[in-house]
């Protein structure tokens, strides 16, 4: 699995790619396809542009940090190999 | 910056990405989905968090754990242990985390995780190994103090009233009879203050025996129930089913 940074990539780049695969943003929150704040499924918080992880498979998009990507896996373990 | 004129799209984006601001071009976009849509990539913010669950799901400690925690949600307090661990020199990062694991699973959750970021579940795992007959009783000893967290642990903290700690230690003793309660503290004035805590129990219970470890700056009292023949693990006797099973 290859990981592709965001880190440096420009907001304009972010919303770009967001826009590609369904989703959108108003410039600081990830935006679903109906215009509501994406949450992280394990935290309950929105998800940012500034901070954000996007699985493949059904595209899930949570927030970047150890506790979502462990209860990513420990829900989905043979889904991805890292 | 565009950088639709490399010859591979994907090219610049994995070398440039640790090199400064780049922007990508639609035929880049493009062909970064067709990847992620045959699950060949992910895109995440920082790499660094994801190495972090890598490399602690490698370690045998956690694979040790993982093999006698099943319950998902415990597992994953656990495994953030490890995590704070890593983190432990960016106090941005591990105070986050710490809300985030407040936010799932309360102020319980940030417990057990320190519990184990601290190295006092390990050390408490190491005297259950060596103190138990089969894989069941090690099991409920692990997952017991886990879900009882506070009920046998106390964190000593530079900060925290001495007195009120005593008392709080003696009251969880004397109410719950325990099998093994645990004292833990870290740096000179906490552990200066565990040990007094310490000395004022010892005056106001029965029946317990005391064993310390010191590691660096770190130290654990263990106060064990009954040292004269019952063992560390006869506190999961008190879980017996009453039909008379093992557990």
């Amino acid at each position: 699995m290859e990981y592709v940074s965001l880190k440096d990539l420009p907001k304009e780049s972010k919303i770009q790619l967001l826009i590609a695969l369904g989703y959108g943003s108003d410039g600081n929150y990830v935006l679903d396809s109906n215009g509501g704040r994406v949450k992280d499924k394990y935290i309950d918080i929105d998800v940012t542009l500034s901070n954000m992880l996007i699985f493949p498979g059904s595209t899930i998009i949570l927030d970047n940090n150890p506790l979502s990507i462990a209860s990513y896996l420990e829900e989905y373990q043979d889904g991805i190999e890292l | 910056m565009a950088l639709n004129s490399e010859p591979d799209p994907l090219e610049s984006i994995s070398k440039g990405a640790t090199k400064g601001v780049i922007e990508w071009s639609s035929q880049q976009i493009k062909e970064l989905v067709r990847k992620f849509n045959d699950r060949e990539l992910l895109f995440i913010e920082d790499k660094e968090t994801i190495d972090i669950v890598k490399n602690q799901r490698k370690k045998p400690e956690l694979n040790f754990y993982r093999k006698y925690i099943k319950d998902h949600d415990l597992r994953l307090q656990v495994e953030m242990g490890f995590s704070l661990r890593q983190l432990g020199n960016e106090p941005d990062k591990l105070g986050d985390l710490k809300e985030k694991i407040v936010r799932r699973y309360g102020r319980e959750g940030v417990y057990v995780a320190e519990f184990v970021q601290l190295g006092v579940f390990t050390k408490y795992a190491s005297l259950l190994l060596g103190d138990t007959q089969n894989e069941k009783e090690l099991e409920d000893g692990l997952n017991e103090i886990l879900k009882n967290i506070e009920k046998y642990v106390l964190f000593v903290k530079a900060s925290d009233d001495e007195k009120r700690s005593s008392g709080v230690v003696v009251s969880r003793i004397n109410s719950n009879i325990p099998r093994v309660f645990i004292l833990f503290s870290k740096g000179s004035v906490a552990n200066n203050k565990a040990k007094r805590i310490l000395e004022f129990v010892k005056t106001q219970i029965l029946g317990y025996g005391f064993q310390t470890y010191v590691e660096d700056a770190q130290q654990y009292f263990f106060i064990l129930k009954s040292p004269s023949g019952n063992s560390l693990v006869s506190f999961l006797e008190d879980k017996k089913p009453k039909d008379g099973g093992k557990f």
